[in-house]
């Protein structure tokens, strides 16, 4: 959200909308964007966006068109007063959210605030990463109903070695009959391709997107939806 | 030792403890907007290592040519019964020694240095480059590039290069250049040396000019300790211990080692977390760097110039530069992130010794068992000490992890020895 500006955002959801989209992660920026590479960190810095704001434009056509969008927030940044947090997520229409930083860094009261959130009609999106333990998966992904966010990377927007492989072969067998979508790190439409083949259901693009969207030029992000799309069906 | 016998306590794969962690590790974090120091690791380190450094698979397996080197430098390493410790102490119950010392390179670091040195060539790779504080790393990685046709270059905190000729010797001939550091090579030793002439160096220091050696020359940096995938291939003294007490119808009540940037230690006892209601497991640190109880758990950097992620660990601050003592290997102001996080825990407990204590207790092992441990590992042996004192008539199983022979670090005995 805010990022470049706040037509530019909107202008980029149409092109998304319009070019077969089914969910949109909406992310909010935070003061300390920690567990984010340089790409997405960028878009944090000096960005005023937050959940005060009412962005009518953007949630009225998110609505019209049936999109289901979720809140990409850090809990470090709305624990003091998550209340307030998620009701506000309530009245702007968000399905769910995502917190990157829930079993990191607060691991231990996790399962308490998890709990929390789907009691107010909101749904949790599980966060798993390649270093999230196999019995935290178990566990986080039978308290949740949602679908669930794996990032592949160590970071949004990095590339290190990586078996598509293995990590097929590791969701298949800890989250059987859940709706997987990858991210962190997907960059054109070979990992699409990859991640379709290992029955993903669905990938989440952000920095490759970030690039296209500083640039403001919508033709390049509908051409790269396009593929992405083309890919992800083939 | 028969070929039979090291296949039966050799194991086929590594074990990497990250997807059996009791919570996610937190990942590495990289500090500005500009580039990625995370991404950086590409240009320095080996593909097969890098995708081992984040990988969840529990298992790896041990390239055949890598368990072929492990079995000609001396694995499996010995676990011996420490009887005549036992009987000096007045102990009832039992206490084994898994003896990493008896490799050729007189310490655990020949673990990882085969296997990276192995990826490094299979990717074509002509030279790698690293740190060594205590010099056993660095004679680790002297072999291991020797073996697989690679040129080496080792910066060696100065306070050792110093204290240790012999280990120096060693590496030079092994066909390994080494560089005093901080050095006039790089750029950040340079600074340093700006400030100080007589500075006498750091591990955080070295490993900062080893990573720019190797991003302003193409050459691969050697990991020494700390990062996951080092540990994962040091698994082989846990999982050989394992074996080798399984053989011999026992089971561990206590495990001790010694902690410097953590790869021996936790090499030693993860494949046992599993069982750690039963076991306990201490690790023992040098008192003069006493990072788990004086250190904050927090993200630091790797290195002192900070060119590398920084890690969630305990850490002293990566500025920290310790006083001289002998125990070059425990002067690393950080510790291994999944350690780190079990030490959090209280799933590993830990204990500070200081150097008089570490002599004393190098004595006593070496004249009841024989063997001069090194200075490091005396931090386990001393630790050790200290636990029976307080456990006197129990009849637990003591399993000590002696992570080197001393036989380069005979100085520390000058002296104090009686």
């Amino acid at each position: 959200m805010g990022y470049p500006d706040d037509s530019t955002v909107l202008a980029a959801l149409k092109t998304a909308i319009r070019n077969g989209v089914h969910k949109i992660e909406l992310g909010y920026p935070s003061p300390d964007p920690k567990y984010d590479g340089p790409g997405i960190k960028r878009t944090h810095l000096g960005n005023p966006a937050s959940i005060d704001s009412d962005y009518p434009e953007i949630f009225s056509e998110l609505r019209e068109h049936g999109i289901s969008y979720y809140a990409l927030l850090y809990y470090s940044d709305v624990c003091a007063d998550l209340d307030y947090s998620l009701r506000r997520l309530k009245e702007l229409g968000f399905k769910g959210l995502i917190l990157p930083d829930l079993l990191i860094d607060y691991f231990s009261e996790s399962k308490q605030i998890i709990t929390h959130i789907q009691g107010q009609s909101l749904e949790f999106v599980p966060f798993f990463t390649q270093a999230t333990p196999d019995a935290v998966i178990r566990e986080v992904s039978r308290k949740t109903r949602s679908w669930i966010y794996y990032g592949l990377q160590p970071s949004t927007g990095i590339i290190v070695p990586l078996d598509f492989k293995s990590v097929g072969r590791r969701v298949g067998e800890l989250l059987a009959g859940r709706n997987v979508v990858y991210g962190f790190g997907i960059r054109g439409t070979r990992d699409v391709e990859l991640l379709r083949n290992m029955g993903a259901y669905g990938a989440a693009v952000g920095s490759a997107f970030v690039e296209h969207l500083r640039s403001g030029d919508m033709g390049s992000i509908a051409e790269l939806l396009k593929e992405m799309g083309g890919a992800a069906s083939a | 030792m028969l070929k039979s016998q090291q296949d039966e306590i050799m194991p086929q794969n590594w074990y990497n403890i990250i997807p059996d962690l009791p919570e996610p590790l937190p990942p590495p974090r990289s500090e500005g907007s500009k580039n990625s120091s995370i991404e950086l690791l590409n240009r320095i380190i080996p593909g097969e290592l890098l995708r081992q450094e984040f990988t969840f698979n529990r298992y790896e397996r041990i390239p055949d040519e890598v368990r072929e080197k492990y079995q000609m430098i001396g694995r499996p390493t010995p676990l011996l019964r420490a009887v005549n410790l036992e009987k000096l102490l007045d102990y009832r119950g039992k206490i084994f020694y898994k003896y990493e010392g008896a490799t050729i390179t007189g310490s655990h670091k020949i673990n990882t240095a085969i296997p990276q040195a192995f990826y490094a060539r299979e990717e074509g790779i002509s030279e790698v480059v690293t740190e060594t504080g205590a010099g056993q790393w660095g004679t680790a990685t002297a072999l291991a590039s020797a073996l697989y046709g690679l040129k080496s270059k080792v910066f060696m905190v100065r306070v050792s290069y110093d204290q240790k000729p012999m280990r120096k010797a060693v590496m030079n001939v092994y066909g390994t250049e080494v560089i005093p550091s901080p050095s006039s090579e790089t750029d950040y030793g340079r600074s340093i040396l700006s400030q100080n002439a007589d500075h006498p160096g750091s591990l955080g220091i070295a490993i900062s000019e080893a990573v720019e050696y190797a991003l302003n020359t193409g050459s691969r940096y050697m990991l020494g300790s700390v990062m996951n995938s080092v540990i994962t291939h040091q698994s082989i003294i846990g999982l050989e211990t394992k074996k080798q007490l399984e053989i011999e119808g026992e089971q561990p009540d206590v495990m001790i080692g010694c902690v410097g940037g953590g790869s021996n230690f936790s090499g030693f006892v993860f494949p046992f977390v599993g069982n750690s209601n039963s076991i306990e497991m201490i690790a023992s640190t040098a008192a003069e760097v006493p990072k788990f109880r004086d250190g904050g758990y927090k993200y630091d950097f790797i290195d002192s110039a900070g060119i590398l992620p920084k890690l969630r660990m305990y850490s002293l601050g990566a500025g920290f530069v310790p006083d001289r003592i002998y125990a070059g290997g425990l002067r690393y102001h950080g510790a291994a992130p999944a350690l780190s996080l079990l030490v959090k825990r209280g799933t590993i407990a830990h204990d500070e010794v200081q150097e008089n204590e570490v002599i004393d207790a190098l004595k006593i092992f070496s004249r009841t068992q024989g063997i001069i441990a090194a200075p490091e590992s005396g931090h386990a042996i001393a630790s050790a000490l200290r636990y029976i004192k307080g456990e006197k008539n129990s009849r637990k199983t003591i399993v000590i992890n002696v992570s080197g022979h001393g036989l380069m670090d005979l100085g520390i005995f000058s002296k104090k020895v009686g």
